[in-house]
């Protein structure tokens, strides 16, 4: 544990000169970012940017070869990872809930198995959160029962059942069809609203627009250029940034 | 953790002793532990009250009695038997078995008890197979790994007793089961084999069942059938010999052997 | 092509189970069997008898292996499963060592080896514990690799998302993975098990009285190869078939929920 905890104008997640490789290839290159409580950044960039592996070095799925994170005051590494994944909450493209148990269950699991809630308050907490995902009718049922979009919401309410300090979203509505987008970009609008710290890969831009404090862009394991939305997406300095925004309008439609 | 359980399951059966004190083993324990087949009637078989019964565990019954301990019959496979090494599980094999000089380097064979006549079997529409001469370039099925077997490619010595004539050559051995041969002798002559050669139990209880076989004369050649032994123990040899030889000379096995076999096959008769 | 309800193709299906059985019977009528001799023996055939020394035999012994022997193959399979899964290099090379030795010897082989060769290095093994080490060393190499296959189908996704929420490994492992892995394992391991009823048979070869010995022993004495074996194939086809109702059961409750995909 380092003084930065107890430091309120400490960040809440400190990246620092990540390096990265798979394999052969180098996925970041000395990424430094901060996040700071209450924060809301997106990152947005074209595929192979090393975006997703950012996100994934911030809860320890991927390790990085050199290179600090700090969340919440806690460095991470092979022994501190389970104490930072209780205060991160990750929601996937592919949702990966849990085909097996019940909405119910899929919610209560880690409440009851890691902070050792007794099964009616974690399921009173589950419901609550289920509550405002809207998706409380749907308690019992299996998640083979539930389209892409309920199940997406599903899973941000699992994520919030662990009451995290910070939300990390890779690609949340990628893998759905355009009309249950933006049910899930409202609940996460919802979360911004409600204060929660959040990072988040995506290509919604007007989504961007509206939720995020700033926006980095990423090329090649770099950040390439960072700022708010506005200035991102009317007024963007670097070419390579400019080559991607016009790409992204031309080829797919902007969901307002 | 397999290694451990595998020892777990090791001192849940451990029996006593190792080979060379077999007799103080069975003194001790009250118990002679017998082996033989089950499949050889009327040698061994299980009856209709699902019991061991036959020529060889009525002799083995003999034996415990003069000895005067119980009898414990078990039935492992042949292979099991043949390949010596019994390392105290059993104490002597009165099964009906024929010394080779493969099974006398792991087995020890004190005494016989018995010789049996090995014939010639074939269907009784055969015309071209009159004698064992006739066997030459024939396909004559035999019971695998069988002392018949050896008898064919001649190869067969049996201990004590001058060299056999082989007067055949070339035949085509068909090691198999023996009962499945006998049912493929009784398809028909030359169907899937010409001939059978067998002991002539075997061959009379197959003949009273199946009525298309038939036996040939005269008998090939005599096969001892010795009591079989752990190798290596002379004291138990000369206890298994002499208890044996005490049967012979007060007339049990003769009386046995008139009851399973119609006629007197322990008694030197040649 | 158009799909009939399943009432309708249930029916059809068990009235052609009912011709075929018809058909059967007909054919062992045709036989003239020994109906008699049959029932005599069946008792101890289905080892409602014990044999003379007391043990058990026939179609409980056969049960009684099959069953003890699942058991141990399956505590075997897990460890070798979970060692070939492993990071840990002397874990990997064990466990592909064994399965790979288990599984590339024929169990015959070595059912004979560990009753007649391991006695020449002082290990003495009973015939039933042989029976049940040999079987559960062979079967447990076939099963590891099946739940080695079951858990790395699992889709990567679910193991990092229990990851993510904080989970303990051993909840992952046994309330994540386990039950989806089990879904896609029931079914091989089923047929690995149907085949080890029949395996069972070669603890006769160190004289236990189980069924097919005593099938062979009976047909031997009376000549009656036809009833006997008939009768022992019957008894273990219907063995094979309970199983497959237990097997059926299983799938589905491993099957819930994943399989629910139809109504919206």
């Amino acid at each position: 544990m380092t003084a930065l905890a107890s430091d309120p104008s400490a960040p809440l997640v400190r990246i620092s000169d990540l390096d990265k490789w798979h394999g052969g290839v180098q996925v970041l290159r000395r990424l430094s970012l901060d996040l700071a409580l209450h924060e809301r950044v997106v990152v947005c960039g074209p595929s192979g940017s090393g975006k997703s592996t950012l996100l994934r070095c911030v809860n320890g799925l991927e390790l990085p070869q050199s290179g600090t994170v700090v969340v919440d005051g806690i460095e991470l590494n092979r022994a501190a990872v389970e104490r930072i994944r209780r205060r991160v909450g990750m929601v996937f493209q592919s949702f990966n809930l849990f085909p097996h148990m019940t909405v119910l269950d899929n919610c209560t699991l880690a409440p009851i198995s890691v902070r050792k809630l007794r099964a009616p308050e974690a399921r009173e907490i589950a419901l609550d959160y289920l509550g405002r995902v809207r998706m409380v009718g749907h308690a019992d049922k299996y998640p083979g029962q539930l389209s892409g979009g309920e199940q997406q919401r599903v899973a941000i309410a699992r994520a919030l059942c662990m009451s995290p300090k910070v939300m990390l979203f890779d690609e949340p509505t990628s893998a759905l069809d355009p009309e249950m987008v933006k049910d899930v970009l409202d609940v996460i609008m919802g979360l911004a609203a409600a204060g929660m710290t959040l990072l988040c890969v995506t290509h919604e831009m007007a989504f961007a627009r509206r939720v995020a404090h700033r926006v980095v862009f990423m090329d090649h394991g770099q950040i390439v250029e960072q700022g708010p939305p506005d200035r991102i997406f009317d007024a963007p300095e670097s070419g390579r940034l400019r080559v991607f925004l016009s790409r992204r309008l031309q080829g797919s439609p902007v969901s307002r | 953790m397999r290694v451990l359980w595998v020892l777990l399951l090791v001192l849940l059966y451990l029996p006593p002793a190792v080979a060379g004190a077999t007799l103080d083993r069975v003194r001790r324990t009250g118990i002679v532990t017998d082996v033989l087949i089950t499949q050889y009637p009327p040698f061994g078989f299980i009856d209709a009250e699902n019991q061991v019964a036959g020529f060889d565990v009525d002799v083995a019954r003999a034996f415990a009695a003069r000895l005067g301990v119980r009898l414990k019959i078990e039935t492992p496979s042949w292979e099991s038997i043949v390949s010596g090494r019994w390392q105290g599980r059993w104490d002597l094999c009165i099964c009906s078995m024929t010394p080779t000089a493969e099974r006398a380097q792991v087995l020890g064979f004190p005494v016989e008890y018995y010789a049996s006549p090995t014939v010639l079997v074939v269907h009784k529409d055969e015309t071209r197979i009159k004698s064992v001469a006739d066997l030459s370039g024939k396909r004559v099925g035999v019971g695998m790994g069988s002392s018949f077997e050896k008898y064919l490619d001649h190869s067969l010595r049996i201990p004590g007793e001058p060299p056999l004539a082989f007067p055949f050559h070339d035949v085509i051995a068909v090691p198999g089961d023996e009962t499945i041969n006998l049912r493929n002798l009784a398809l028909g002559p030359g169907v899937r084999l010409d001939a059978i050669v067998a002991s002539l139990s075997t061959a009379k209880a197959a003949t009273e069942s199946m009525r298309s076989l038939k036996i040939l004369e005269p008998v090939l050649y005599w096969e001892p059938s010795l009591v079989a032994t752990e190798k290596g123990d002379a004291e138990w040899d000369r206890t298994v010999a002499n208890t044996v030889a005490a049967l012979k000379a007060d007339g049990t096995l003769a009386q046995i052997s008139r009851k399973w076999l119609g006629m007197d096959v322990t008694t030197d008769v040649r | 092509m158009f799909v009939e309800d399943s009432g309708r193709f249930r029916e059809k299906v068990w009235l052609t189970w009912l011709g075929l059985a018809g058909l059967l019977a007909w054919g062992v009528h045709g036989l003239h069997l020994d109906i008699a001799y049959i029932g005599a023996k069946l008792p101890f055939l289905l080892g409602l008898k014990l044999a003379p020394d007391g043990f058990i035999q026939g179609a409980a012994l056969t049960i009684f292996v099959s069953a003890a022997s699942m058991l141990c193959a399956s505590g075997v399979a897990l460890v070798t499963a979970a060692g070939r899964l492993s990071s840990n290099p002397l874990a990997f090379a064990l466990a592909t060592f064994y399965a790979s030795l288990f599984r590339g010897t024929p169990l015959l082989v070595q059912v004979l080896i560990i009753y007649l060769a391991l006695p020449q290095i002082g290990i003495v093994l009973g015939a039933l514990t042989s029976g049940l080490v040999a079987l559960s060393l062979n079967y447990g190499a076939y099963l590891a690799e099946t739940i080695r296959s079951g858990v790395m189908a699992v889709p990567a996704g679910q193991r990092e998302a229990a990851l993510a929420l904080g989970l303990p490994r051993w909840v992952i492992t046994w309330k994540v993975i386990a039950p989806q892995a089990l879904r896609l394992i029931i079914p091989p391991a089923g047929a690995l098990f149907v085949s080890m009823l029949k395996d069972s048979s070669l603890v006769s070869l160190m004289g236990l009285w189980e069924l097919n010995f005593l099938a062979q022993s009976y047909a031997r004495s009376s000549f009656r190869y036809m009833e006997m074996l008939l009768a022992a194939a019957l008894i273990y086809w219907i063995l094979s078939v309970g199983f497959e109702v237990v097997q059926f059961r299983l799938e589905r409750r491993f099957g819930r929920g994943i399989a629910v995909v139809t109504d919206r």
